[in-house]
């Protein structure tokens, strides 16, 4: 497991068997969707089973945020196993209802 | 209630708090501190509140993007009877702009009760209202 911090933000990354497990925690912002696009980016170009974002520690998102899942689920198409969204926290959700964008990711709640 | 009197004639007057920050992203997280602590003052909900947060994140993050590298931007939050009004300003990096996107519009339109942004050749400047909703006073 190898990790990334930034102030009320971070990003846990378990390769593990199978499908890439990403936690993350804290806030979601136009800032700090700089350093998850980095890092799911990355395991998304070195896993073919896919990644998994568990949000169920994000306490803020903002649309720079939601931009940056948008891209990852994008980049995470194409028979690379995809990218899924692990049990959203209630931040996430109401972003992703407010801006009728839940439909274009794969939810698992 | 959170307004002050004025020590001289007594009246009741609007509380204002005004800083100045780096404008980089790195500081959309001390906005958000403060604008949930100025939301706090103004007996806003927990909704409110959030709702707070996240038009001044928005605001903020698409003004310090178009901001000239190294400037500064000047905040102030205004509460008045059951509403605070959030301002800021920064200078302009050459050819900038400062438009919401269609995401940014619509978390916009659902959490302020207004907002505007307005650029000019040197400056840009963001603001909003929200007022506190219906029984959401503690």
């Amino acid at each position: 497991m190898d990790t990334a911090t930034a102030q009320g933000f971070d990003v846990r990354c378990d390769p593990g068997e199978g499908r890439t497990v990403v936690r993350v925690r804290g806030e979601l912002d136009a800032h700090t969707a700089r350093e998850l696009l980095a890092r799911v980016t990355e395991r998304l170009a070195s896993t073919s089973d896919g990644v998994d974002l568990e949000l169920s520690g994000v306490t803020f998102l903002d649309s720079g945020g939601l931009r940056s899942l948008v891209l990852l689920a994008a980049l995470g198409g194409g028979g690379r196993g995809g990218l899924r969204l692990v049990t959203p926290s209630p931040p996430i959700r109401r972003v992703l209802a407010l801006t009728g964008h839940a439909d274009r990711f794969t939810v698992l709640t | 209630m959170f307004r002050r009197r004025n020590p001289v004639s007594g009246e009741a007057r609007d509380d204002v708090v005004a800083i100045t920050l780096p404008a980089r992203l790195e500081r959309l997280r001390l906005l958000r501190l403060v604008a949930a602590e100025v939301a706090i003052g103004a007996d806003f909900g927990v909704d409110d509140i959030e709702d707070l947060r996240a038009g001044v994140d928005e605001l903020s993050s698409l003004l310090f993007v178009a901001a000239r590298p190294g400037s500064v931007a000047r905040v102030r939050f205004t509460t008045a009877t059951g509403s605070v009004a959030f301002r800021a300003t920064v200078a302009r990096r050459p050819g900038a702009s400062i438009e919401p996107d269609e995401v940014a519009r619509l978390v916009l339109d659902a959490v302020t009760d207004g907002y505007a942004t307005e650029a000019s050749a040197d400056e840009l400047q963001v603001e909003l209202v929200r007022r506190r909703r219906p029984g959401a006073a503690s």
